[in-house]
């Protein structure tokens, strides 16, 4: 027998300016199912969720909640429907104890004060359901709580709101493996007191193992929903991407020269080991692992942002200091980071000053800017990397995505660096730019740069990477050419796997 | 056709500099009190004398806002600068008895050191600059008092009767001249230099700084070191007016100073701003003191309608940012 | 068992200590000041009486600090607040009129302060140094730079009244006292025990987090400044009442007290953090150095001073506590 149908959205629309967010969209779940969602970055799922708890209201289609049709408005209507989110950026109030955490906006009174009994003994019971460390008691302040038990808190909040649905985006990104463990099991568990998870993951193998349906939407349309049993890795892939590989990625061989960039058994406490590679110029190198294998991590202890405990990097014959990211982009490194609103780009001020930030020095005289220079040579990037903007006054905020990063590599292009670094270069941006920046690249390489990609995308270390080195848990597994490797022994060294033919180091 | 249109463009794009809607009621409110004041006091509000007066009797003011400023273009704030000043005219007054004009140069190391000492609380050991310097400023404040015990010091200096009743050229007084090439220097260090430019990104976004190879705390320590030796320049130009110091003459002065900054369209979250807007705030503070003054009000109505005019100022900017939103979403729609 | 037990005890004697470390400052003056300054031990009336009376404005500033805001026009809401109880008890001759005007005046001052920063989203610092000028300019008005009393008996009714009760001829029951320990304890219940309490901290926490949860974060905010403006009406009831008139320089350099004795006391300026007990700490501490140092005839600037590099001082205490935390 079948399990009785919990939600059901019928032919779900949304639309942003300029971008139709979901065009069309069917999505269903059963009580006590695990249902992932799966789909590239902005291929619409965070829209989705958003329509399902509340936060977004669709602009067409209809909501069902056994199978009565509901108008949900905020998040509010939608716990109150039993509809919970325990979201990528946690929302933990670090100051305040677990308990307070747990009932946020919910918490038990007794003749219009804070039952604090009520709200103790409750919190221990779904302490203990959840089967988190008995170090931690209901009145442990949040903030000294690891990621992953913070997590646990979240979907501990869901519970206290009798959620019958509980959605995960992304759970596991920052949590170690036997956090995950922890988290697969709380969802078998969960999963059999009939609560339904959605799933949200780029990591494929957890989808696998976890999910009994699996829905993969594309460009805002939903793809196909087929159970776990009747469908591979490879096909889930397949229906992700939908499109031939070789008309994205954009790749001309270069000519490769000697290393320029050399990293000797770095070494950051519990964070990563003894991490040793090089790059040559002109080559590509793609760093592949899972989110929180410490990927990042790496990349901006060799740029110079975090310190390390021991190791040394060598760019071009010199020694770079650790902590000291000046002296890396004098010597010629420059670094794309991951997250570009945060790290990358002052939103307020102009692209002008954006773009030329790091090369002030080479445009001036005594420390006055020649501005007519500076001018200049921003048009001539705006112009040459089509940046769409009416002016290099406009500011930074006002970009798309695509257009913001391409900002952030005219600021890198303009230094003339040796080495490269881009940190998952294409989150977040649409198909077109994608394709530019992937181009970008290429040409670089055949500059003479040396380029290294971090990503979490597999197709695309494959599209555009020579060699691949993967990460898992802070330690280098594998170097791979790209070519002649296929993309399931990629993954298996992403995931620790021992693998042949993988030149180990 | 077209000239409408670039009338328009010229007209948004003045919109949009910092300080323009306060720029637009200075204008205003001279005209008014011009035509008022005759009727009411019968004083001529917009004479050379008065101006120059206006522009004397605020000089500090206007010396002091350029090194807040960069200050609170960073993000940061100097909430001591009222009991620096303070501080330093107690001072100079009395180093200007042995040492005569050598006071200056010593005022100014002074001014450098008390800036310093914010500096590097707030930079070195990255302590929150609104409290820590509402701690300094009670420091720098007391020691004004115990220097002098509370009384009044006459300064001593050839070079103070110079700048108090000097001109250039017979018109410009010289402390007019002092705060002039003082804001040309900062409007040029602000917008022309890297530093300056490198102060913009630093409030804008700390972390995107960090990953730009900017050294932060060094910038955030050399704008606190300039605010304290605008201070000192701002003694100099005090006590050279009034001969004088008294230990309680520039105490609150601080709040005096923000006003003029914010009204400029600096805002207080780092990363925007202008020189050339606090020198429009600055102007609007000694007219609209003055010009109140020409109409027969009192103190009181001049703070009440400071601080309105300063809400209303802010709140505008605040809607205009949102409302763009608002409307940009609606049209989606 | 046994070692079980003793090591939970110091763990929360440890977070206590965190919480509430200004005890130690607090203790080591006390101490220092009853051993070594002539009078003092005779002057703990003088003492419990002015940190209550100075106390209001520190805990009303606590609320708006924890919600992660700044209020810098206690100090003229307080004078202002004065004022209106010399006005209407000078119009109305009533006494009980006179108290509720201000009480009510502080509340609307609260409010205004509250929807600056709300509704319009002016920077919390701009918002509350803008509508201080606003109140200052009333104050002024009123006072000029002196005081401004009601007529003939009235002053005198004024000063034997409210802040002159005193209960059994103990200062230490004067009514200005017992109003502010009944404050204090509300206002701790309320942070505690309400849920209007929790979100306070919520606000200065993490707000995104709240408003995640269906908490109206604007309005808890607003409604921290209206009380916060409620505690500088108290007050200013009862400063005018202790001198018998509204003076001009009463609302001078209070805000200054007020967040120094929220942050020596361990408020901290991003919010999320404190209690009621942290606030009383600071205005004790405040109030010993002001006392003790009187007492030992050092000029007031002193008192400044000291108090200035405490404030800094307790910063960078915390700023290396944190530190290791950290680490």
């Amino acid at each position: 027998m079948e399990a009785k149908t919990f939600i059901e959205l019928h032919g779900i629309t949304k639309v942003f300016p300029g971008v139709i967010a979901l065009s069309d969209v069917n999505f269903d779940i059963r009580e006590g199912e695990v249902h992932a969602l799966c789909g590239e970055n902005g291929a619409g799922k965070s829209t989705l969720i958003k329509v399902m708890t509340g936060a977004h209201k669709q602009d067409g289609g209809e909501y069902l909640i056994d199978g009565t049709s509901v108008d949900i408005s905020s998040t509010n209507e939608g716990i109150a429907l039993g509809v919970s989110c325990v979201y990528q950026e946690l929302s933990i109030a670090p100051q305040l104890d677990v308990a307070q955490n747990l009932f946020i906006g919910n918490l038990p009174t007794k003749g219009g004060l804070i039952d604090h009994k009520t709200l103790y003994a409750k919190t221990a019971e779904i302490l203990a359901e959840l089967e988190v460390d008995s170090s931690i008691t209901p009145k442990t302040i949040a903030g000294d709580l690891s990621v992953g038990q913070q997590q646990m808190i979240e979907i501990g909040r869901a519970l206290t709101r009798n959620a019958r649905c509980i959605i995960m985006d992304e759970p596991t990104s920052s949590l170690s493996e036997k956090e995950t463990d922890t988290l697969f099991k709380l969802i078998k568990k969960l999963q059999s007191k009939n609560i339904a998870i959605v799933y949200i993951s780029h990591k494929l193998d957890e989808v696998m193992y976890l999910a009994d349906r699996i829905t993969v939407i594309r460009d805002g349309q939903n793809i196909i929903t087929m159970n776990k049993e009747d469908t591979t890795q490879d096909e889930l892939i397949a229906h992700m991407i939908g499109r031939s590989l070789e008309n994205l990625y954009q790749k001309t061989p270069a000519q490769q020269g000697d290393a320029v960039l050399e990293v000797h058994n770095l070494s950051r406490e519990s964070v990563f080991s003894d991490i040793s590679f090089s790059v040559n110029k002109g080559e590509v190198l793609g760093f592949f692992g899972l989110v929180g294998a410490g990927r990042s991590e790496i990349m901006r202890a060799v740029f110079g942002v975090d310190k390390y405990n021991s190791g040394e990097v060598i760019l071009d014959g010199k020694k770079l200091k650790s902590g000291n990211p000046a002296l890396s982009i004098d010597s010629g490194m420059g670094f794309c980071t991951e997250d570009r609103k945060k790290e990358g780009l002052m939103l307020r001020l102009s692209i002008l000053l954006n773009m030329t930030l790091v090369k002030l020095p080479k445009i001036s005289s005594m420390g006055v800017i020649n501005r007519k220079t500076q001018a200049s040579l921003a048009s001539e990037y705006v112009n040459t990397i089509s940046i769409k903007t009416p002016s290099v006054n406009q500011l930074a905020g006002n970009l798309s995505g695509g257009n913001q990063q391409k900002v952030v590599l005219a600021k890198w292009l303009m230094t003339d660096p040796k080495v490269l670094i881009v940190d998952e270069p294409t989150r977040g941006i649409d198909v077109g730019s994608k394709s530019e920046i992937y181009g970008l690249i290429s040409e670089l390489a055949q500059q003479g740069v040396a380029v290294i990609v971090v990503s979490s995308e597999i197709e695309e270390i494959m599209g555009i990477c020579d060699r691949v080195i993967t990460i898992c848990e802070g330690k280098l597994t594998a170097s791979f050419p790209t070519k002649g490797t296929s993309t399931e022994t990629i993954l298996a060294a992403a995931l620790g796997k021992t693998v042949a033919g993988g030149d180990a180091q | 056709m077209s000239e409408k249109k670039s009338f328009k463009s010229y007209w948004s794009k003045f919109m949009s500099l910092n300080g323009s809607g306060v720029f637009l009621a200075l204008v205003a409110f001279i005209i008014l009190v011009s035509i008022l004041a005759p009727r009411i006091t019968g004083g001529q509000f917009l004479t050379w004398t008065n101006i120059i007066q206006i522009f004397r009797q605020q000089t500090y003011i206007g010396i002091i806002a350029c090194g807040m400023t960069l200050v609170i273009i960073t993000g940061n704030i100097d909430l001591s600068v009222g009991s620096q000043l303070t501080l330093l005219t107690v001072l100079c007054a009395q180093m200007s008895k042995t040492m005569g004009n050598l006071a200056i140069p010593a005022t100014l190391a002074l001014g450098f050191l008390l800036g310093l000492v914010n500096g590097l609380f707030v930079s070195g050991l990255k302590l929150n600059s609104f409290i820590t310097t509402l701690g300094t400023s009670s420091m720098y404040g007391a020691l004004a008092l115990i220097l002098v015990s509370g009384h009044t010091v006459r300064g001593d200096s050839a070079l103070f009767d110079w700048i108090g009743s000097g001109s250039l050229f017979g018109v410009l007084p010289i402390p007019v001249v002092i705060m002039l090439v003082v804001v040309l220097i900062f409007a040029f260090v602000s917008k022309r230099t890297i530093f300056g430019q490198r102060l913009y990104a630093i409030g804008a976004n700390p972390t995107a700084a960090r990953f730009s190879g900017i050294k932060s705390g060094r910038d955030i320590c050399i704008t606190y070191i300039l605010c304290g030796l605008c201070c000192a320049l701002a003694a100099v130009v005090l006590i050279a007016r009034s001969v004088s110091a008294n230990p309680q003459a520039a105490a609150g002065k601080e709040m005096d100073i923000i006003l003029a900054v914010v009204l400029g369209g600096t805002s207080v979250l780092g990363g925007k701003g202008s020189i050339w807007g606090s020198v429009i705030g600055f102007l609007f503070i000694g007219f609209a003191s003055s010009g109140f003054t020409f109409l027969g009000f009192d103190q009181y109505i001049q703070w009440i309608v400071m601080g309105v005019i300063l809400l209303v100022a802010l709140a505008s900017d605040v809607f205009s940012e949102r409302g763009i939103s608002i409307w940009k979403s609606r049209k989606a729609k | 068992m046994e070692i079980k037990k003793s090591k939970v005890n110091a763990g929360s004697v440890k977070r206590f200590l965190l919480s509430y470390n200004s005890i130690v400052i607090f203790l080591l003056l006390l101490i220092f000041a009853t051993f070594f300054v002539g009078k003092f031990t005779k002057n703990y009336d003088t003492i419990v009486v002015e940190a209550s009376l100075y106390g209001f404005i520190a805990i009303g500033l606590a609320l708006v600090m924890i919600t992660g805001n700044i209020d810098l026009s206690v100090g003229f809401q307080l004078a202002a607040a004065s004022v209106i109880t010399v006005v209407v008890l000078d119009s109305t001759g009533s006494l009980p009129l006179a108290c509720a005007a201000a009480i009510l005046s502080g509340a609307l001052m609260g409010a205004i302060n509250g929807m600056a920063v709300t509704k319009l989203g002016i920077s919390p610092l701009i918002a509350t140094i803008a509508t201080n000028y606003i109140y200052k300019g009333f104050v002024y008005f009123f006072t000029k730079d002196g005081s401004f009393y009601p007529e003939g008996e009235l002053r005198n009714t004024l000063k034997e009244s409210i802040a002159g009760v005193e209960f059994f001829g103990s200062e230490f029951l004067a009514l200005t006292v017992i109003i502010f320990i009944a404050a204090l304890v509300i206002l701790f219940f309320v942070l505690r025990k309400t849920k209007f309490g929790v979100s306070l901290y919520i606000s200065g926490d993490n707000a995104e987090a709240g408003q995640l949860a269906g908490i109206n974060i604007s309005r808890v905010q607003f409604w921290a400044y209206v009380l916060c403006g409620i505690c500088c009406g108290i007050a200013g009831m009862f400063f005018a009442s202790k001198s018998g008139a509204a003076v001009y320089t009463q609302g001078e350099g209070r805000d200054v007290f007020a967040i120094s004795a929220c942050v020596i006391g361990g408020i901290k300026m991003a919010g999320g953090k404190g209690t009621m007990v942290n606030v009383l700490l600071g205005i004790l501490i405040m109030r010993i150095i002001s006392t003790g140092m009187n007492l030992m005839l050092i000029p007031a600037a002193w008192v400044d001073f000291v108090s200035g590099a405490m404030l800094v001082g307790v910063l960078i205490i915390d700023r290396f506590t944190t530190l290791k935390k950290e680490n």
